[in-house]
């Protein structure tokens, strides 16, 4: 279900199918009810780098220092682009 | 339950108002504690169903009430509560007057996040004093955090605080006294640093870079991957399978404390309210009074405080979980299953604690951040299966199946299952009827766990518990007293079978035989009770009502237990025990005496009254039925307004109705009776 994305890839992909333990930065957060403005105030914002650290639904992202866990209904409506894995900062 | 005046009273006033505002998990209600002491009040804002406690501050020169918010990501509110806390923080119209001034307590070991919260009270005309709270966890995990160059980026006094061990609290208050008495403009920096004139897709995207940034640069040591230890855990706790079983372990245990713990404590309270009731019984003469006293007031408020030790343990419980962080792993792990009725994972630890009892279970449903489907929960939670369901399940198995223990088990077993499909058969009707709309997606933050604070525990346990006692108090003892006086008036004279059982116990007492002559004074009391109850108002709604139970498989004696359980369920047991002469204290003492007597009872018919059919009808019936007036109160309280309390009692009475006919007609229908 997850298509082969290199971690490389400039390519945004919607963070439900982003691939485990790999960093990412936020593109783009499908505006604006309360739901997604909960997410954005809880760091998933664009230009905010996160990791999803377990998957499912809910699924568990690492974001702004904290874990999270997101309904993949609302992951679903966040854009992110894979980036290369020596560039997200140690501890998230 | 209001706040103190001081708060309501116009500018110029003396008492300075300081809220406390701050993410969730940083901490904020330990340090409130460990500013204000025990000298606290939970009040609910003007007007709406979310409390907040307001306190004086222990330390300070000066008055100074404190107001401990709820907990908030962002001043962009996206929850009732976080509307709530942003309208006080920004002295919004309800809330008309503006604090003075604002501690925001911010996590050291998450700067970067807690900042936002930071930055967004700092655009507002309000002096602010940061307290830099689990400094000590910072300093453990080597995190260390400029403190001086922050104070100079924020432009507002920051004090590195640990609100467990009390350390920087002196000078925390210090500094906030200084900031209240200068009451100088503060230079607000920020302000241009993070307007976002062109945001593409997120408001907060300057706003984010700017924490981001000023966490960096006031951050000494790069820090250390934190968290190793919750990241292990939660791999094993929020696991798809192994997270559910580690959920169903811990509540087990939970429960198997909850009823191990309270036994004595219960009997203490049921021990004290007889001890109670006996002094009043000898210092007051015989008569009205001495019954009102003794059988009403007493006798009713006990049979609902002796539940108490049951919910403070579950208070203390839930608090003790929540504050290690494991109830958000609970939420999240259930979040799939109850997903499925409609609800969200967060409705699960309320609905459980109904098990035990429906107030304490009603009252925490606050954790539901929506109001739809934190109603339903309200709604559907005293269908569980609580303690006072108990006695009465009890009776109706032991007569059912005397003989066959496994039987019993298992119908036990059913019912409480019962109890559960139609509570979650509820939901998932008014989702798609009275209460429409789609539940919301959970967005949950897992904090790092850590060791509960015990003092945090208790002071939560104690103000959840006086908040039980002061709502359903009042309630409780007024209906105490009208059943009273429905099942005592109006009087009728003494029958002769127990005048003659008198005169001959008079005739052995004489010859000496006092023994005999006690047995038959009871017997002659106990017939006198069984007597007084038939002709009271009681006994006549029993038969009033009768041709409305009786397609239930009801008699008018049963009826009688019904009205008379209207407050308390568990009644019905005593009420039966008087209406079938067995007297309430012997069937205490020796439960057989009511099992044998109400098995022999007959009909006017000659026919048995607790036939099969009967007794099923009677136990599903009490699966259902709202009997327990202390548990509207609370709905009522919880979701401000009669209508969902009156509409709790409505369609759980219709639905009790209505199963226990079905109940007993499909049975008669088979043949079973």
């Amino acid at each position: 279900m997850t298509p082969p994305i290199t971690t490389a890839s400039p390519k945004s992909i919607s963070l439900d199918v982003l691939p485990l333990h790999v960093c990412a930065v936020v593109r783009h957060v499908e505006a604006e009810d309360d739901d997604m403005r909960r997410l954005m105030t809880l760091g998933i914002c664009a230009g905010r780098r996160l990791e999803l650290i377990q998957r499912g639904d809910p699924m568990i992202l690492r974001v702004f220092g904290t874990r999270l866990g997101v309904s993949r209904r609302l992951a679903a409506r966040v854009l992110v682009t894979p980036c290369d894995q020596i560039t997200c900062p140690h501890g998230l | 339950m209001n706040a103190p005046a001081a708060i309501e009273a116009p500018s110029g006033r003396r008492t300075a108002r300081v809220v406390l505002v701050g993410n969730p998990n940083a901490g904020k209600t330990t340090l409130f504690n460990a500013l204000t002491g025990h000298r606290a009040k939970t009040a609910n804002f003007p007007g709406t169903t979310v409390s907040h406690r307001v306190g004086t501050l222990a330390r300070a020169g000066r008055s100074v009430h404190l107001v401990d918010l709820p907990g908030m990501y962002s001043l962009t509110p996206t929850t009732p509560e976080e509307r709530i806390a942003a309208d006080v923080v920004l002295g919004a119209e309800a809330h008309r007057h503006k604090p003075d001034a604002a501690i925001v307590v911010v996590d050291a070991t998450n700067l970067e996040r807690n900042l936002f919260l930071v930055s967004q009270v700092l655009e507002h005309d309000l002096p602010v004093v940061v307290a830099l709270n689990m400094i000590d966890l910072a300093d453990a995990e080597g995190i260390q955090i400029d403190v001086e160059g922050l104070s100079r980026e924020l432009g507002c006094p920051v004090i590195p605080v640990s609100a467990r061990t009390g350390r920087g609290l002196d000078e925390l208050v210090r500094t906030l006294e200084s900031t209240l008495s200068k009451r100088e403009k503060r230079i607000p920096i920020i302000q241009q640093a993070i307007a976002c004139t062109a945001c593409s897709s997120c408001p907060f995207q300057n706003r984010y870079t700017w924490t981001e940034t000023v966490a960096a640069r006031n951050l000494k040591s790069h820090r250390t991957a934190r968290g190793g230890r919750t990241e292990a855990l939660d791999r094993a706790l929020t696991h798809p399978v192994g997270g559910l079983l580690a959920f169903f372990g811990v509540m087990a245990m939970m429960f198997y404390l909850i009823f191990q713990l309270a036994t004595v404590p219960m009997d203490l309270i049921d021990h004290l309210f007889v001890t109670v009731g006996n002094l009043v019984a000898a210092r007051v003469p015989e008569g009205d009074l001495q019954s009102l006293l003794v059988n009403g007031v007493i006798g009713g408020v006990g049979g609902i405080l002796v539940f108490l030790p049951q919910i403070c343990i579950l208070f203390f419980f839930l608090a003790l979980l929540e504050d290690t962080g494991y109830l958000a792993r609970a939420a999240f792990v259930m979040d799939r299953l109850m997903r499925r009725i409609g609800l969200p994972g967060k409705a699960f630890v309320p609905l459980l604690s109904a098990h035990a009892c429906a107030i304490p279970a009603i009252m925490a449903t606050r954790v539901i951040e929506d109001r739809r489907d934190r109603l339903i929960t309200i709604l559907i939670a005293p269908l569980m299966t609580c303690s006072a369901r108990i006695p009465v399940y009890t009776l109706v198995i032991a007569l059912l199946f005397p003989n066959q223990p496994g039987f019993a088990a298992l119908t036990f077993l059913g019912a409480y299952g019962v109890g559960i499909a139609a509570g979650l058969a509820a939901a998932f009707l008014m989702k798609r009827t009275i209460l429409p709309g789609e539940t919301r997606p959970l967005v949950l933050e897992l904090p790092n766990y850590r060791l509960p604070v015990l003092r945090t525990a208790l002071l939560h346990t104690y103000d959840q518990a006086r908040m039980f006692v002061k709502q359903a108090g009042t309630l409780i003892l007024i209906i105490s007293v009208v059943l009273w006086a429905l099942a005592t008036y109006p009087k009728s004279a003494v029958p002769p079978e127990a005048d003659a059982l008198r005169a001959q116990a008079a005739l052995l007492a004489e010859a000496g035989d006092a023994a005999a002559a006690a047995a038959l004074e009871r017997e002659a009391a106990t017939i006198e009770d069984q007597h007084a109850l038939r002709n009271s108002l009681a006994g006549r709604i029993g038969h009033w009502i009768e041709p409305v139970l009786a397609p239930l498989g009801f008699n008018w004696q049963i009826g009688i237990g019904i009205v008379t359980s209207f407050a308390a369920r568990e009644v019905i047991v005593s009420t039966l025990a008087v209406v079938y002469g067995v007297g309430a204290d012997r069937a205490e003492e020796e439960p057989r005496s009511l099992y044998d007597s109400l098995r022999s009872a007959r009909r006017a018919d000659g026919t048995p009254v607790f036939t099969t059919a009967t007794g099923f009808s009677l136990l599903v019936f009490y699966i259902l039925a709202a009997q327990c007036l202390p548990t509207q109160a609370v709905t009522r309280k919880e979701t401000g307004s009669w209508k969902w309390a009156a509409f709790q009692l409505t369609y759980m009475s219709a639905l009790a109705y209505v199963a226990a006919l079905l109940t007993f007609q499909l049975m008669r229908a088979f043949g079973i009776s």
